[in-house]
């Protein structure tokens, strides 16, 4: 199990997803992984639609050394999750959920450099 | 026909790569699964066209061949909701990632990190597929990698669909 504060592993992954994508408007983080995984949706527009949300587990690695459960959806699609109309894959909540926007992120990364 | 039967393969060998992904086996195992599912898939797909079946059998760079032709198909335009334009700039930005796939063939590795045998690098030192960590796993975790896992499930889900 890492040592890093899972805190600080989301937002190193999210800030890199920003960096490289610029499609992401929005990264979703849904915090009832616990400290044992991290589960993002990542709001992309340059994604394609399937009215579902398909979840793919990636494994620890050295840099990111816990496991991550990812989706990318549409703008359209999150405003569908948002009504209800899309369901969250089991055990998401968006009660437990922070959203890191993508202005925000590289703002804070270009005046802490 | 021989496309089918690969077809068949190439979805019992994604389901493995999957279950291996999750698991706390080393990832040189999974890895050799999504290598062989992604080869296969893309054979199934040239299979099923005019592509000659000893050309099919004796290569591995079946992959990125596969993702050029696949990003025309207009059956995929109309699954994955994308103009012809869209889908082709969107399969493009994936061909590095899938030509790393590719690569974790032995024999296009070069000697090189493949999941089934050590190789040696530097000299003197030998690498052991089981204790390796792969980059590839790195760049799965990309967005650009989510996209080719999703291409690659559509297609394996869809597959007579983009014949039609």
């Amino acid at each position: 199990m890492s040592t890093q504060p899972i805190e600080e592993i989301v937002q190193r992954l999210t800030r890199w997803h920003f960096e490289i994508e610029e499609g992401i408007e929005q990264i979703i983080w849904f915090k009832n992984g616990g400290k044992n995984e991290i589960r993002l949706l990542e709001v992309n527009r340059d994604t394609f639609p399937e009215d579902k949300i398909l979840v793919f587990y990636h494994r620890p690695t050295s840099e990111y050394p816990v496991p991550v459960r990812l989706a990318d959806i549409t703008p359209e699609e999150w405003e569908k999750v948002k009504k209800g109309l899309i369901p969250l894959p089991a055990g998401w909540s968006l009660d437990e959920a922070e959203i890191f926007e993508r202005n925000k992120v590289l703002k804070t990364l270009k005046s802490n450099s | 026909m021989w496309s089918d039967a690969f077809l068949a393969q190439a979805r019992s060998d994604w389901e493995i790569f999957e279950h291996l992904y999750e698991s706390d086996f080393p990832e040189c195992h999974a890895l050799h699964y999504l290598q062989m599912a992604t080869e296969k898939l893309a054979k199934a797909y040239l299979l099923a066209g005019p592509t000659d079946t000893k050309v099919v059998s004796s290569t591995h760079r079946a992959l990125t061949s596969f993702l050029q032709k696949v990003s025309r198909n207009h059956g995929l335009q109309q699954a994955m909701l994308m103009t012809d334009k869209q889908l082709r700039a969107h399969v493009k930005r994936l061909l590095p990632l899938a030509f790393d796939i590719e690569k974790l063939a032995p024999k296009l590795a070069a000697g090189g990190p493949n999941p089934e045998y050590p190789w040696e690098a530097p000299k003197g030192a030998f690498q052991i597929p089981s204790t390796y960590e792969f980059q590839i796993s790195k760049f799965l975790l990309e967005p650009r990698g989510h996209h080719l896992i999703r291409l690659i499930r559509i297609v394996l889900q869809k597959f007579h669909f983009l014949h039609q």
